[in-house]
């Protein structure tokens, strides 16, 4: 480290151009820091033995002669020089045409970026905006529980343990065998007093068995309870879009959201798979959905929905299902 | 930084920072994780980064992760195998591009980095100093000293040929 009281041991190998390059950038920076220490070492009687390169960062005029020229031609070319050292550069040059060529190869190091290599995995970048959907608080807790009523069905609950419900998460079938839940199954009123909120499993965890599964219930406030609910076809239609439900779509009239239909961007899928990758031990990389191999896809499958998260929000909830996140707030 | 902002840092960025990468790792596997990583780490990060700063803070963090891959690599002791290793291919070039760019791969490489990011992004000595954690007289003698290295590897060069 060097510092006040003892960079004069560092001076003399620096003027000498003899510390390495570690040393050297320690040293200009330390000059960097000190800029007083320069004048009171009278640096300006030993100049024409720095080691040339320092030259330009040490003083704010390179000498303009033939041992420099190279120095002053790339000050001239990073736009260093004043309007008057140029006009000193051309009459140099000038009378000393031999160096034009140190000015070619000089002008030659200028680079340009290769615009044919392009990135192209941009789609897999990109994220779906946040959906804001405002509904009444009260609604919006409701829907809370519809999900996780959505999800007890999905999972077969019948009062079961626990560890049994968990167990239901991991078959080890392919997802176009996973039982369906049709839209018309979401039942319209809030009828229990706990709601299943949320499901969530260690990511530190390499392989999740069923009882590492974390879930957390919720009573739904009292005023909540029996209350009509919103019709969340949408909602259940747009988790079918993210592949977390396997929905039968019953009513041919529902309208399929653009932005879903048409995105290109990362699916919970994608995902879901990208993050097992890392997992295994692979470099971590979103892959097209029919490219991943059926055995990874049962194990992506099972593994998605222990990342559905319901948590409650200000005013309102957050779900968020893998990166995506929809957020609910109350309309006021 | 919004959702919007986001994506259109990905569709102005994302090919910059691959080259970025893409050029000092010359492995494309690799340089491809890079801009994954940063990418998402901008994204995790967006509440605090305006969109005006999100290029610089994409290219730090590339960097950042690059000097990482270099340090692994010669830990490993694989370094003097990367010029067999690399997958990646350079298109084939005309005239002197070939040479400047050969002469390019030989400069250390935080000097090609600093070169990089004055020559094809425009960064002046402050900006490449944030990026790659140096002063601005640091930055300013790599690239010099780049350019002189790059100067007398073409004079060199030129010398033999004729």
């Amino acid at each position: 480290m060097i510092n006040e009281s003892n960079y004069h041991i560092f001076l003399d190998d620096f003027v000498a151009g003899l510390l390495d390059e570690a040393l050297e950038m320690e040293f200009v920076a330390f000059l960097d820091q000190h800029p007083g220490i320069l004048e009171e070492e009278t640096l300006e009687e030993s100049n024409e033995h720095l080691a040339p390169a320092f030259q330009a960062s040490l003083k704010k005029e390179i000498p303009l002669n033939a041992s420099h020229i190279d120095e002053y031609l790339v000050a001239s070319m990073e736009g260093d020089l004043s309007s008057k050292q140029e006009s000193d550069l051309k009459g140099f040059l000038e009378k000393n045409p031999q160096f034009f060529r140190n000015k070619e190869l000089i002008a030659l190091t200028k680079i340009e970026a290769d615009l044919s290599i392009s990135y192209d995995g941009k789609s897999a970048l990109k994220k779906r905006p946040v959906f804001y959907l405002y509904t009444r608080w009260a609604a919006s807790a409701a829907a809370v529980f519809i999900l996780g009523m959505m999800l007890f069905r999905f999972l077969g609950n019948n009062g079961l343990p626990t560890e049994e419900i968990a167990g239901n998460f991991f078959p080890d079938i392919s997802p176009i065998e996973l039982p369906a839940v049709t839209i018309s199954a979401i039942p319209k009123h809030v009828t229990q007093e706990d709601a299943f909120v949320a499901a969530t499993v260690n990511s530190r965890i390499p392989n999740p068995k069923p009882s590492d599964i974390q879930r957390k219930h919720e009573t739904i406030p009292q005023q909540v309870q029996n209350q009509e609910l919103p019709d969340y076809t949408m909602e259940a239609h747009q988790l079918a879009k993210l592949e977390l439900l396997p929905v039968a779509i019953s009513a041919p009239s529902i309208p399929l959201d653009d932005q879903a239909s048409n995105n290109t961007e990362l699916t919970v899928f994608q995902w879901a798979y990208k993050k097992l990758r890392g997992k295994m031990g692979v470099p971590e990389r979103v892959v097209p959905e029919k490219e991943i191999p059926q055995d990874m896809a049962n194990i992506v499958l099972a593994k998605v929905a222990p990342i559905f998260q319901v948590q409650p929000n200000d005013g309102g909830s957050l779900i968020r299902i893998g990166g995506i996140e929809i957020s609910r707030r109350s309309a006021h | 930084m919004n959702v919007t902002e986001y994506n259109l840092c990905v569709e102005q960025l994302s090919d910059r920072v691959y080259r970025f990468a893409l050029k000092s790792l010359k492995d494309k596997d690799h340089s491809h994780d890079i801009v994954q990583d940063s990418f998402e780490k901008l994204w995790l990060k967006k509440e605090g980064i305006e969109y005006s700063k999100a290029k610089s803070y994409l290219f730090t963090t590339a960097y950042n992760k690059m000097v990482d891959f270099w340090r692994r690599e010669k830990f490993r002791g694989e370094a003097e195998n990367l010029e067999e290793t690399f997958s990646y291919e350079p298109q084939q070039y005309s005239g002197l591009k070939p040479i400047i760019n050969k002469a390019l791969d030989k400069l250390p490489e935080v000097q090609r980095t600093v070169l990089m990011l004055r020559d094809y992004e425009g960064y002046d000595y402050a900006e490449i100093g944030n990026i790659c954690d140096l002063t601005d007289s640091q930055v300013k003698v790599y690239i010099y000293r780049a350019r002189l290295a790059m100067k007398n590897y073409l004079g060199s060069l030129q010398a033999v040929l004729g």
